[in-house]
């Protein structure tokens, strides 16, 4: 379809976009076109007011009016197209005028009252104290069809995966949501949850032969997954440059330590003192120094100061990376934590351009499985402050 | 930069109200949105933000006229200060074209005046905005709470304090009074305008 405005909202914010529809007086549908949502919302313009709008995510039973319209503030990510059409159809039943709907839902996006659709959020969960805890769930963009070969439905708590077990298959959720959940000594605990779009199954089970799964996948209602094309996937992986290989391998051994981390923390056993001997800060946390290396020599340990105190997340090795990743946020350093290493630590420079080119080139699944790992570590590194933080509490 | 609305046939210049919280940035939106009444386009928006409410009206301005053949109107914004109000701020500061630094009298505000003015400085250099190169008026709100005996700052002092580098008018007033306030409105139109002839050529 053709249309007569269309744009990045990254570029120009909704804001923005609703002002200029509006002071121009157009008549239309503009629609907000986000990858984590399978549906467009939809403003409907009439003569540069904004008379409905729809957004299919919305909880409440009617998805239309105003309150569709201050819900799509939260789609920060994604485009926008106008197109001018007839709307005598749509129901005018928006009366607020379009300057106090724009400022409204900014104020709402900032105080919290929208969710921002992205690949996190925090769903309220009772578990089975009858608690309310907060499980991070980290979903996905919705991924191309074409990679998947079969389909597998599961239901309610049954076990996808177990730890420890072999196995190199690669699931994406098409729907539903499964657990993450690690093996403890005082019994299972659960991680994080993974909604659509998310994936299951690590690119390590392409990369090596080491097949062996580090959690137990569960399902939390009925799910339905979709088996990918792992031939297909091994060979993109095979086409990135050493440089890069490294760095998935390195992300995917940090969301396993990051993993154990909280495991260790819900457990009480940190051993931080053990862990920190011999060690002196080489990098403070929040350095805005962008730069991105990979380690050569020494023993490396990321922490983060809090107002709690310490927390280590996670050991790396040499062939490790640290700093800012170019192309994902992982959460932890430079930002939100400093880094710490042996005397003999030696580290070489590495040129983010080079990657994030490399990145951009990339198919988008290996994108968003990539975006996965990241949002996976960084909310694991949120679980295990949220432990300490409650243990400190205890 | 103003915007330029070629339907409407109108060039859309933005002048935004800033200062601490509970300074009297809304107080004077309000007045003018009353004693202007004929000028004001539309009605008077409110978005209930914490500490102070997000105010925004259209104004058209008397005795201007045309440029080149278009009508000038004036977007009148306050913006929250809260540092979480990220979203609103971006747009409404974003392509400003004038700013009133409304600071608060009172003694006890002085420090919240001035961290208020470096955060408009920060604010505005993020946008690409100079403090120094864009219009802008301070008033020197609340003075009738002396009446009241409060204790407030001498003129001087807040000069001293807000517009010793800036050097740009300054006058004091009472909003909730209506004193001050058109003066103020008045004197930034015309600094705002004269800005754009320069940057237009006009």
């Amino acid at each position: 379809m053709s249309f007569d405005l269309a744009g990045d909202l990254n570029f120009i914010s909704i804001g923005d976009v609703l002002q200029f529809i509006g002071s121009n007086g157009c008549t239309g549908a503009l629609k907000i076109i986000s990858k984590y949502a399978e549906k467009p919302g939809i403003f409907y313009f009439d003569k540069g007011t904004i008379i409905n709008a729809d957004n299919y995510l919305l909880k409440t039973k009617d998805k239309t009016g105003l309150e569709a319209a201050f819900s799509l503030f939260g789609w920060l990510d994604g485009q926008f197209e106008f197109v001018s059409q007839e709307v005598a159809k749509i129901e005018p039943v928006i009366k607020m005028n379009r300057m106090g709907i724009i400022l409204d839902g900014l104020r709402m996006v900032d105080d919290g009252e929208v969710e921002k659709l992205g690949p996190v959020n925090f769903e309220e969960e009772s578990d089975s104290n009858g608690k309310v805890s907060n499980i991070p769930v980290v979903r996905g963009p919705l991924i191309d069809y074409m990679y998947v070969v079969s389909e597998e439905e599961f239901f309610d708590e049954q076990i996808i995966i177990d730890e420890n077990s072999h196995g190199n298959w690669i699931w994406t959720i098409l729907d539903g949501a499964v657990d993450v959940i690690k093996e403890t000594e005082q019994g299972p605990l659960p991680i994080l949850r993974l909604s659509e779009g998310a994936f299951i199954g690590s690119l390590s089970s392409v990369a090596s032969n080491k097949k062996k799964r580090s959690a137990t996948i569960k399902a939390v209602n009925q799910v339905h997954l979709g088996i990918l094309d792992v031939t297909r996937i091994g060979e993109e992986y095979s086409a990135l440059s050493s440089e890069f290989k490294g760095i998935l391998l390195s992300m995917i051994r940090r969301r396993q330590i990051i993993t154990n981390s909280v495991a260790e923390q819900f457990l009480q056993k940190d051993n931080f003192k053990k862990k920190m001997t011999g060690k002196k800060s080489v990098m403070k946390q929040g350095n805005k120094d962008d730069k991105f290396f990979i380690i050569k020599k020494g023993e490396v340990s990321i922490v983060q100061k809090n107002n709690i105190g310490h927390l280590h997340f996670v050991d790396l090795k040499p062939g490790d990376f640290i700093g800012q990743f170019p192309f994902i946020d992982l959460g932890q350093e430079p930002h939100s934590a400093g880094v710490f290493a042996t005397n003999d630590f030696a580290v070489t420079r590495l040129d983010q351009n080079k990657l994030q080119e490399e990145y951009s080139q990339m198919s988008s699944l290996l994108k968003s499985m990539i975006e996965t790992i990241g949002n996976s570590i960084a909310m694991t590194t949120w679980v295990a402050s949220d432990f300490q933080r409650k243990n400190k509490q205890k | 930069m103003a915007n330029i609305n070629f339907k409407s046939k109108e060039i859309e210049v933005k002048i935004v109200y800033y200062g601490p919280g509970r300074c009297g940035k809304t107080t004077n939106l309000e007045k003018i949105h009353e004693i202007f009444r004929k000028n004001v386009t539309g009605e008077m928006v409110s978005a209930q933000t914490e500490g102070d409410r997000t105010l925004f009206f259209d104004f058209l301005p008397m005795g201007i006229g045309k440029v080149k053949g278009y009508d000038v109107r004036v977007q009148l914004y306050t913006v929250p200060g809260q540092v979480k109000y990220i979203s609103t701020r971006k747009m409404v500061l974003r392509e400003v074209d004038g700013v009133v630094f409304v600071a608060d009298s009172l003694t006890v505000r002085r420090e919240k005046n001035m961290l208020s003015l470096k955060d408009l400085q920060k604010n505005l250099k993020e946008y690409g905005l100079s403090i120094l190169k864009t219009p802008l008026v301070l008033q020197y709100n609340k003075r009738d709470l002396a009446d009241e005996g409060l204790p407030i700052m001498p003129i001087k002092k807040m000069d001293r304090d807000l517009n010793r580098q800036l050097k740009v008018p300054a006058y004091p007033g009472s909003a909730i009074k209506g004193d001050g306030v058109k003066k103020t409105l008045q004197t930034i139109i015309k600094l705002t305008l004269k800005s754009m002839k320069e940057q237009l050529n006009w």
